[in-house]
């Protein structure tokens, strides 16, 4: 074939491929938008609030909050709603060390102290940026100030990194003028009461202090050098003025030595140096590592210092001595320059008192608090920040945001709290889609097919059961009426229970900081959430959550149980709560050791219970709940249990066996394998879903023959990236069998590195990389086969098969940077996968498994043809009508969990990441259900023409039969 | 499920915190992709990718503005928004490599780039897909971004026509009977009173009126009845009585 033939068969090829992927596409209709789907957007875990203090020309009061997740949001403070929100760069390019507001910009200090990036604070439109030079090193200040003392708004920004301090003009972003000082581990800026600038900069073992002019950068001192045992990393400060005539402290806490270090600005020789540790001062306790809140107030010389939701009130003299004024369970803010707001938390109950300070004392000024409700699934305070008010004397009814450990950020204003929002889903970690339980009417209806007795024992049962379903229905109608006549609604349903469908479920998912969620798959609204008590993620491996019975058990309750690690002891922690309700169900089960390993075991106790086994560093292997005593589980464990474990660090493979010594479970190593050589590291480790639904066992081709699909549900997934001599990354792909270790098939991708996402199931493996080579990235896929022969066994047993299956394998092209993926799962496993793919871009996408068939042939023949293969083309297009979240983007997406429905056509999509989102596809269209887009109103019609037109014409016979009767 | 499981093998994997390996990604991604690895970076190191939207402004595209669009450098990696005039772009703070320039915008699909930015800072835009930088493949630097097309993300609802009333199968199904209905009788008429007899001759199996015929099957009653009989029927009488009132 001459190549220009050939370029015109591939062309045509093409096109047909296209026509036909049209065909597989199925897009909703416009008027579809948010009828199955919801998306909900969050900010993250806050770092800071930033509250302009005077705000002109606009109606709405907007707070500015920047988070752990490098996000910048505008909210209104009215309703607790999204004004507008950026999210920046992920990692360390869009890590925001500090945020300013002015007055019609708010400006954040990112990419490592180096860009300063503003936005109008109305709209949040982009207004300018200026990158600044400074090392690559991870810290930066910035400050609003005025240049004059007459004006009270902030006109200019004062940055500061490493090694420089620059002055930035508002609105144009002009520099004003720059200035070098020494380098610093961390930066500090302040400006004083005085105006003066205060940078402070702190070096291991050594605290600088210089004074600087806020117009023209000069040094008003020399800088003062002193000694003092700081960690840069672990130590914060805060500007503290004593009184108005004595030059400003700087007050620092070093959380990792829980000690408090006072320092005068002041050249002169510094006599009261103060060094102090937080229990001599109030006795409140500071474990290492716990997050430290340093407060200065407006107040001459208080400040507080909080921790573990415990605040102290201090006091810093003239003469640098500290004294406490007042502990409380709580936080303080200061609110003017007499008045301190406290917030006390007792008892689920948050009261807001307003105390004036007079030098020695807090008096209150009101001899009621204002309360409002706080639920301990919030957790505890850990900052409160004060709206400006319109009179600023006035500090009786203050009005402020709050934010707490459980990733809460609320609104208290007015004696009330107006909203409260939960940016803890913005860090969700593990998440399930958990059946809901059958309604009341039918679970009686279940009872009523009870084959159980004889039969006038059946027949009694069953007119009891239908006189108790009448009695239900009765029940719930007198119900619905009284709700409806009460609140107007007539099918307000106040119980979550299943549809027809089972279309609706819940959605449970957990933190890494311990915090569970039950969302509503209808409209992801918040159904239940509670905070754990010292539960944290486990080191270097992942918390795990297993579903131990569903809500389809009337009358047990569901049970699941998150397993993690204690947070002071890093020893296993494992949590059991009823994932319908949220309730906890026994008592939190703490082991010794940390966990290795743990998992479900599936044999169903008598009560639809499935039993989880934990196996700790020390091999010792426990099963939950303890008081479960079964032999088959004791069979189970005995003979069939085999647990496979990757060490992530060591990049070791094991796999175990467990024995009964000494009447306890001890896991015994039954092989070994190393998967890593020097320089390589394990990226991911994935096996298959413990319910992997295969429908079919084969292929048939063209041929009429049966290609039969090697399904192995013991295979493991793992990928390990190394550099070779020429300093060339690649990719290593090994399927492990994780019973027996053996090496089931292995490949190489020269210049191909991470990151890494695969998914794993049925008798195939897809993963995605970043090709080096061509600058893209790009999705391999391997299907493994057996062969032509049909296998005898109609089971699997990893220790009976010893076949090598035939691998077929390819990559394609992928547009677009890839941030999670996953397979579609239906209940049957009958319906076509498509893979969901989540962009960088902020769509997710579904591509249709059968592009990704590494069978598809260059140049099909005949038999190919007819099997149905596409043409293969090295670039999977990315349609448009394919992304399932349309024009409602998503960012951020960490992991995409799907599940199946009722109706084996749907498959349920749950992404999280810094947004929800949620969704239901079906791959192979909806098969078997009459689609939305059906016409009733035709087939109505229709029948009802039909009808009238035979009424119609039967009289018309009638009449003319009779006028032939005449003749 | 199909397998029936003889053991009952069981498997958990320890699956790794990815964020462990994160920065570590983060860091071997920037170290291979620019030319000369350098760590860390100074200012001197970084530099500033700029270009231009290229579209028209009018009432659809109000929405490509400074706060719905973003620039993206390789990704999550960097970004730059769009300045005031809601076309001008920079991207800062870039060090030496290579980037995949997309634009992200909610509603509209802009064209990509690729730009090199070589250590000495020189700027070379070419084509995302082009594995060469030959001529034909070169963009221009500044980049010049047109806007491709309005991302459509739903299925048309199929419009209301006629035509598609008229040729549902269900509304074929309708007309034809009618029209045979209505045609048969009035043919049957026009025929030659001869000719008919001779054809109803021909078929003598047949029963003699079509409607009847009609009348029974949808009736489901029994055959016409004989003529005779009809003056009894209630109609008639009626209007017997009215010709005799």
């Amino acid at each position: 074939m001459s190549p220009f033939l050939r370029y015109l068969y591939g062309l045509l090829c093409t096109v047909l491929f296209l026509l036909s992927i049209s065909q597989v596409i199925e897009a909703i209709h416009e008027d579809q938008v948010g009828l199955n789907d919801w998306s909900l957007q969050f900010i993250g875990r806050p770092l800071e609030v930033l509250v302009s203090a005077t705000q002109t020309g606009s109606s709405k009061s907007l707070a500015f909050i920047y988070s752990e997740q490098n996000v910048l949001a505008a909210i209104d403070t009215k309703h607790g709603e999204i004004v507008w929100r950026h999210v920046l760069e992920n990692g360390e390019n869009g890590t925001i060390n500090s945020g300013v507001v002015l007055e019609d910009e708010v400006c954040v200090l990112l990419n490592r102290g180096r860009l300063l990036r503003c936005f109008d604070t109305l709209t949040g439109s982009f207004k300018w940026e200026k990158l600044f030079g400074g090392q690559d090193t991870h810290l930066g200040k910035c400050i609003a100030v005025s240049d004059s003392k007459e004006r009270k708004a902030p006109n200019r920004i004062i940055c500061a990194n490493d090694d420089r301090i620059i002055s930035f003009a508002s609105r144009s972003g002009n520099v004003q003028w720059e200035s070098k000082c020494a380098k610093a581990q961390k930066r500090l800026l302040f400006q004083s009461l005085s105006g003066e600038l205060i940078v402070g900069g702190l070096v291991e073992n050594k605290i600088s202090v210089k004074r600087l002019s806020v117009s023209t950068g000069e040094a008003k001192n020399a800088g003062v050098d002193r000694s003092a045992i700081v960690h840069p990393s672990t130590t914060d400060c805060r500007l503290v003025q004593p009184a108005s005539q004595v030059p400003p402290y700087l007050i620092c806490f070093d959380s990792s030595t829980s000690r408090l270090f006072s320092h005068s600005t002041s050249e002169v020789a510094d006599k009261a140096q103060k060094d102090l540790r937080l229990e001599d001062l109030g006795g409140i306790a500071h474990t290492t590592g716990d997050g430290v809140f340093l407060n200065s107030f407006p107040t001459d010389g208080l400040f507080s210092v909080s921790t573990n939701g415990e605040s102290l009130l201090l006091h810093l003299s003239a003469d640098g001595q500290i004294k406490l004024i007042k502990k409380v369970t709580g936080f303080y803010a200061g609110c003017s320059e007499t008045d301190v707001v406290i917030v006390e938390l007792a008892d689920q109950i948050a009261s807001v008192r307003v105390a004036k300070y007079d030098g020695n004392s807090l008096t209150p000024q009101a001899e009621e608090a204002l309360t409002f409700p706080f639920s301990t699934s919030h957790g505890s305070l850990e900052s409160v920040t004060l709206l400006p008010s319109k009179d600023v004397a006035n500090c009786i009814r203050p009005a402020f945001l709050f934010l707490t450990e459980g990733d809460v950020l609320g609104l208290f204003s007015q004696g009330k709290l107006a909203w409260k929002r939960e940016e803890g889903l913005a860090r969700l970690s593990v998440t399930a889609i958990v059946d809901l339980p059958i309604s009341d009417i039918e679970a009686l209806v279940e009872e009523e097919f009870e084959e159980k007795g004889s039969f006038p024992v059946r027949f009694t049962k069953r007119l009891v059961s239908q006189g108790l379903q009448l009695k239900k229905i009765l029940e719930l109608a007198g119900k619905r009426v009284m709700s409806g006549l009460r609140i107007g609604k007539y099918f307000h349903k106040e119980q979550l229970e299943r549809d027809y469908f089972n279309t609706q479920k819940i959605i449970v998912s957990a933190t890494e900081s311990g915090k569970i969620f039950g969302l509503d798959s209808r409209n992801g609204d918040v159904v239940y959430s509670s905070l754990l008590k010292n539960f944290a993620k486990p080191k270097d491996r992942s918390i795990q959550f297993y579903i131990q019975r569903t809500g389809a058990h009337a009358p047990f309750p569901s049970q699941s149980v998150l397993v993690g690690a204690d947070k002071r002891t890093g020893n296993g922690l494992l949590y059991f709560f009823d994932c319908i309700t949220g309730e906890q169900l026994d008592q939190p089960v703490t082991l010794n050791r940390p966990i290795l390993q743990s998992g479900l075991i599936p044999v169903m106790s008598s009560n639809h219970l499935e039993a989880i086994f934990v196996l700790d560093s020390d091999l010792n292997l426990s099963i939950y709940p303890e008081n479960l005593d079964m032999p088959e589980i004791t069979a189970f464990v005995k003979d069939s249990l085999h647990i496979f474990d990757v060490c992530s660090k060591t990049g070791v493979a094991r796999g175990y066996r467990v024995k009964l010594v000494n009447k306890a479970w001890k896991a015994v190593e039954v092989w070994s394998a190393t998967l890593t050589t020097a320089g390589e590291a394990v990226l991911t480790v994935s096996p298959k879903r413990p319910h992997d639904f295969v429908h079919s066992q084969g292929r048939v081709l063209a041929d009429r023959r049966v290609l039969y699909k090697y399904i192995n549900p013991n295979l493991v997934a793992v990928t390990v990236q190394g550099t070779d001599e020429g300093k060339k990354p690649y990719l290593k792909i090994v399927g492990l069998d994780g019973i027996t270790g053996r090496v089931v098939f292995s490949q190489v991708h020269r210049r191909a590195r991470g990151p890494c996402h695969v998914v794993h199931s049925e008798h195939w493996v897809m993963y995605t990389y970043w090709n080096e080579k061509v600058r893209s990235n790009e999705i391999g896929v391997i299907e493994m086969y057996r062969g032509f022969e049909k296998p005898n066994q109609t089971y699997f047993s990893s220790l009976e098969s010893f076949e090598k299956p035939e691998l077929s394998s390819v990559a394609f092209k992928l547009p677009g940077f890839i941030s999670a993926i996953s397979d579609t799962v239906t209940v049957e496993g009958i319906t076509h996968k498509n893979l969901i793919v989540a962009l960088a871009s902020g769509s997710v996408t579904q591509i249709p498994k059968v592009l990704l068939d590494p069978r598809r042939p260059m140049f099909p023949t005949q038999a190919e043809r007819e099997e149905g293969l596409i043409p293969y083309a090295p670039e999977l297009p990315l349609v448009t009508e394919n992304i399932i979240n349309y024009y409602k983007k998503v960012y951020r997406i960490r992991g995409i969990k799907t599940a199946g429905a009722g109706l084996e056509s749907i498959s349920l999509v749950f992404t999280y990441g810094i947004d929800l989102f949620f969704t239901r596809v079906t791959p192979s269209a909806l098969f078997d259900v009459l689609s939305d887009s059906f016409d009733y109103w035709i087939l109505t019609v229709v029948m009802l023409v039909m009808t009238i037109a035979s009424v119609i014409v039967r009289h018309m016979a009638n009449t003319k039969a009779l006028e032939q009767a005449w003749k | 499920m199909i397998f029936n499981i003889r053991y009952p093998l069981f498997i958990v994997t320890c699956v790794l915190f990815k964020a462990a390996h994160g920065s570590e990604d983060e860091q071997q991604q920037r170290d291979s992709s620019s030319p000369s690895p350098r760590t860390p970076f100074t200012d001197s190191d970084l530099f500033t990718i700029e270009g231009k939207l290229v579209y028209v402004k009018s009432q659809d595209t109000k929405s490509i503005d400074g706060i719905r669009t973003k620039i993206s450098a390789d990704g999550e990696e960097h970004f730059g928004f769009l300045s005031e005039d809601r076309e001008s772009f920079t991207i800062s703070g870039v060090p030496p490599g290579s980037y995949l320039i997309e634009v992200y915008h909610p509603e509209f699909i802009f064209e990509t780039a690729r730009v090199d930015v070589s250590s000495k800072g020189k700027f070379r835009a070419r084509r995302p897909d082009s594995f060469d930088s030959s001529a034909q493949n070169q963009l221009a630097y500044p980049l010049r971004l047109k806007l491709l097309r309005k991302a459509t993300y739903f299925q048309a609802k199929e419009a209301w026509r006629m035509t598609d009333i008229l040729m549902n199968p269900m509304v074929l199904m309708m007309i034809l009977p009618l029209v045979v209905l209505m045609g048969i009788p009035k043919l049957m008429s026009q025929i030659d009173p001869d000719a008919s007899k001779d054809m109803q001759s021909a078929i003598t199996n047949q029963p003699t009126d079509f409607s009847s015929l009609m009348s029974s099957l949808l009736g489901g009653g029994p055959p016409a009845p004989p003529p005779r009989q009809a003056i009894t029927s209630k109609k008639p009488e009626r209007r017997e009585r009215k010709r005799s009132g």
